[in-house]
This record gives structure tokens, sequence and C-alpha cells, in this order.
């Protein structure tokens, strides 16, 4: 069916890049441009523009609320305009709008592709893209029902999201979705990226082939999109964070976090964590 | 009572209070456009479009709500019905029939409403087109700082088919700032646009800077982010200015519902063939904030925006 395939993940996990892999694949494993969202109808679930866009309205002048329970319409009125699935990233957890309603709904989705990385990776690359310390990151990623752009004294260019603790977002994702996703591990991305790539474009129904994900996994290999950065900077890096594409090693965080900050992570995260198979 | 008010070229008739909107000072035609106090139909006879903000109906008609103010019946480009939430938040009432409803309403007139904050610049409008959180109205605010006086915040409302070219129609001597801006700029805050304390949006009253005479728009620039190794400031044209000034276009979705959207492509290609465009990339912070809007009358002069002058 069209409608919104949802790459969803939480911060840190390998969403970009499974974002333009997918947008190389699909043009046969064309060159990528970081700075260029995927193409065609290709965005983020809390796009403003988007939103103001298909609603007829300002969200600039609406409240939090009045625009999150607008939030499913405007995904359906996206889906019912696609001739084939659009991929859209999204960071939110997979929650409800005022009056009980999913804000993904299911009318409007074409798949879920869920991207789960060890969050004792995350919170030492998402230190470094929020410039904060590992402790201050440890704990954002386990505030319950977090949220993120907010507008408050400014307007971000994105609309107010509901990340959720880490825990929180990977099962709202796995457990209460708009349909069953297919699980994507960061660190089999790392492992063999090819084959992940067939798995995914197999179960989203995207039309590709053998040699397309082949070069498209060239195209995107970390060292591509890093020296873009290098070249022409990543429109979507925070000012806070020296670069986007830093390190993108799996089990970093080895080296890089105390035994107290691991067992405050295995402590906050450990169900999901075990679930997994990170513990 | 009925007040008379001057927007976009034309007189209003309203009885509801626009406090942000210039009286009438014309001639003594009759009221080009009626705003009145009535009830409006939880849903429009012969609805062919219904959404949470929006309702078309094969007529022309458009019924814009926002629940917790107001609902807005609009016809034929020249009369809105304003029906206030019972009990609801009244100080937004007009916010809503100025952006929202009358968004519609440039449409049923025939004129093209663009994302755009519109600025004089040594006697040039200049719109600065962008999207939503991008920094329209900011860097409109650090040019009026700066000397430069305003002909419409956020949206700006443009006859493509002027005799003379494109002209821009001045809205009303009002920017709606966030608080950061505000504080950045040290302006003062005025009352707050929505009462929800959460939201620190706040009116600005520029009178003593604002040009309420139409002027023939001079030059587009479309805002963006600053990112390394791109330009500040470079000529857009062919068919990307095209494709440019009908992205900005405001309500475009709505304008496809309504059947309108041969119209609105052909007022954006009138609009891209005679007036130059750029784009303008900012930076984010504050700090670079005056420099910039200082910086910005030479930036577009040597981009050539003044085509040959």
């Amino acid at each position: 069916m069209s409608g919104i395939v949802w790459l969803a993940s939480y911060l840190k996990s390998g969403n970009t890049w499974m974002r333009l892999a997918l947008a190389s694949a699909r043009e046969g494993g064309v060159a990528v441009d970081i700075n260029r969202f995927g193409g065609g109808d290709d965005t983020i679930s809390a796009s403003r523009r988007h939103f103001d866009s298909v609603l007829d309205i300002d969200s600039a002048d609406l409240t939090a609320s009045e625009i999150l329970a607008a939030r499913a319409t405007a995904y359906r009125l996206v889906a019912e305009t696609l001739g084939v699935p659009a991929l859209w990233k999204t960071h939110e957890a997979c929650t409800h709008g005022p009056d009980g309603t999913p804000i993904f709904p299911a009318s409007a989705t074409a798949g879920v592709v869920y991207i789960v990385r060890d969050p004792r990776d995350v919170a030492v690359s998402l230190a470094s893209h929020v410039g904060g310390t590992i402790d201050d990151v440890i704990a954002l990623m386990a505030e319950s029902g977090r949220i993120a752009s907010k507008a408050t004294i400014a307007l971000p260019l994105q609309l107010e999201q509901q990340i959720g603790s880490w825990s929180e977002n990977v099962e709202s994702w796995l457990d209460r979705g708009p349909c069953q996703p297919i699980m994507v591990q960061y660190e089999d991305m790392r492992r063999d990226m090819a084959a992940v790539l067939r798995r995914v474009t197999e179960g989203i129904g995207m039309p590709t082939s053998i040699a397309a994900i082949s070069a498209a996994v060239g195209a995107t290999d970390f060292k591509v999109l890093r020296a873009q950065e290098e070249q022409f900077g990543f429109a979507e890096r925070p000012e806070t964070a020296q670069r986007f594409f830093r390190s993108g090693i799996a089990g970093g965080w080895r080296e890089a976090l105390s035994a107290a900050q691991v067992a405050r992570i295995e402590r906050d995260h450990g169900t999901v964590m075990a679930r997994l198979g990170y513990l | 009572m009925i007040l008379e008010y001057h927007l976009c070229g034309l007189r209003v008739a309203s009885a509801l209070a626009l406090p942000d909107v210039l009286p009438w000072s014309g001639d003594t035609r009759s009221a080009d456009i009626e705003i009145v106090l009535g009830s409006v139909p939880d849903r429009l006879p012969g609805a062919t479009y219904v959404a949470p903000f929006l309702q078309l109906a094969g007529d022309g008609q458009a019924r814009v709500e926002i629940s917790a103010v107001a609902a807005y019946r609009i016809e034929q480009g020249r009369r809105i019905t304003v029906a206030p939430t019972p009990g609801g938040e009244s100080s937004a009432v007009a916010l809503f029939l100025l952006r929202a409803a009358c968004g519609i309403l440039w449409m049923q007139r025939g004129l093209f409403a663009m994302r755009a904050s519109t600025v004089e610049i040594d006697g040039r409008a200049v719109a600065l087109a962008g999207i939503s959180g991008i920094g329209k109205s900011t860097l409109a605010a650090a040019l009026i700082d700066a000397g430069h006086r305003l002909l419409s915040d956020d949206v700006s409302v443009i006859d493509a088919t002027a005799a003379g070219g494109p002209l821009v129609l001045p809205t009303a001597p009002v920017q709606w700032l966030w608080r950061d801006s505000l504080a950045a700029l040290d302006i003062v805050p005025g009352a707050r646009v929505r009462s929800d304390p959460a939201m620190q949006k706040f009116e600005r009253h520029v009178a003593p800077a604002f040009q309420a005479k139409p002027r023939p728009l001079a030059a587009i620039c479309h805002l963006d982010r600053l990112v390394r190794a791109r330009p500040v400031i470079e000529r857009t044209t062919g068919a990307a200015a095209l494709q440019a000034v009908r992205g900005h276009a405001l309500r475009l979705h709505a304008a496809q519902k309504m059947g309108l959207e041969p119209t609105v492509f052909l007022q954006a290609a009138k609009i891209a063939a005679s007036v130059p465009q750029a784009t303008l990339r900012r930076p984010m912070t504050f700090d670079a904030l005056r420099p910039f809007a200082q910086a910005l009358p030479e930036m577009l002069a040597s981009a050539g925006l003044w085509g040959g002058e």
C-alpha cells in the first residue's frame, strides 16, 4: 500500500545513515548529498512545514496541544497524496494525542523500520551531539516522557515532539506501533549493511536490486558521509555538536564510559536491553 | 459599531475591532471587505473538504476554525463572518482573522499570499521569504531597527497582475515575535499572541516604521540557514526561481482543493519572471543578527538584485 514508512529510532542510533542508504538504494545506488533530504516526499515526522502546508494553518500561532490534536490528521492527508510510499524519519516515541488517538495512525502507515542501538553507545554519541556531559545525557535518556523542540521562548523549525526515555521510545514502537515493525540493530548495520538493506527493502516493499544495494552501501559509507560534512557542513548538525558524523563505531562505550556510568544505564534500561540482547 | 480599516489597500468595514490594523483614511468608496459577527455552522453546507482547521464548499465558501478561539466563514473574497467561541480566547480572535481567515480571503480575491516578511530597503520592497521558524520576522525586526520600513510581517500579499508589475500590498504595522528575538534586539514585548503561558510570542507595534503605500516588489530573498562552504547570498534563477515562489505560496494545499492551483501557478510564474530572487543564508545566532541586517543592503546590491539600475 502507499503511505508513510516511518524510519523510527531514538537519537544517534543510525537513523540518518539508514535514511540516506535507503534513498540511495531506491535510486539505484546513486551518490547521496547529506544536505538534501532523501528527495521526493521524504521528511521528518515533526516537520513544521509539512504540518502547516497540509493542514492550511500556521502552527506558529497554535498551542502545543492544538498541534498535537491535529498531527494524525496531517499524516492521513499526506498519505492520501502519495503515489509511492515515502520515507519519514522520526525520533518520536509512538504516542497518543490529547484525545487518546495514536499520533502515527495505521491508516497513514505503509511500514515501520525501528532502528535500535546499544544505549551505552548512544550515551557516548549523544553527549558529543548535545555538547553535554555523559552523566547529563544518561539522565536525559532516563527521563520519562521527555519532550524536545518545545516552542516556548523561540520557534523551533520542528514541532514539539515526545521522545520519551530510551526504553519508552523502543517499547512504544516495538509493542504499540501502527504496524509490526522491521527491527534493525545498529550493530548489524555496522557489521553487514548490505544484508540489513536487503531485509529492510524487502520488508517495506521498496523495489531495488542487489547491485543498487551494494552501491548504496558504498555511497553511504561512514567515511563518505563524514568527508561530506567536513567539506560542506551538515544542516542537521546542532550548534552544540562539533560534527554530526562522529565515529560511528559500535562498542566504543567500553573505553568511554566509567563503570558507574555503565551500571546506571544498565539499571535504567536493563529490561529493554536484555530483551534486545544487549545484556 | 462598524469600524473602517485599511488592509492591503482595501477598505474593510468591521464589526470586530482590529487594533493592529490602520484606520481607513482613503476615499468614500464602499467597503471592499465586510467583517461581521454572527453564527457560523459547524459544517459548511455542501462541504467538499473537511479538515481540523479548514472546510471548503463547492461554491467557493470556506470555514476556518481554531476551536478555542473562533470560527470564521469566508465568502467570495468579500465577507467574513466571525463566531467567537463562547468563553474562548477572545484576545486571539483578531489574530486568526488576519492570519488564518484572510489567508483564504486573499486567494478568493485573486491575490498571491506568500510566506514572507516584506521590508522597504533603500526605497525598494524586498520580500524575505522562508519556512516558518527560519527567521523572517526576526530579520525584518532587525532591519526595522536599522532604519528600514515594514510593509508586511510573516505573510506578504502580492497583486501579481498589477499593471506595473507585482505589487506588495501593505498589511498592518505589527510584528509577531518570540521572546528570544525580542530579547536579542532589546524590544519591549507587547501583548501576548496566545494566552497559553508556555507560548512566549508577543506583538510588536511598528507604526512609525510602517510603509502603508503599496510598493512594487523589487526582490525576493529566500531565507535559509548558513552552512559551511555555501555562499551567504546567491542568485536564484530559471525554474528554481519559479519553484521557490510557488513553494512559498501560502495555503497552496487549499488552493489545490479549491481548484485554484493553476491561478496560483500563473501568479508565481508572473512574479518569478519579473522579480529578481536570491537565496540568502543567514547565521542563526543572535549576536550575528544586527551586523547581518546592517550589511544586507550592500549584499543585495552586490548580488545584482537591482537589475541594472
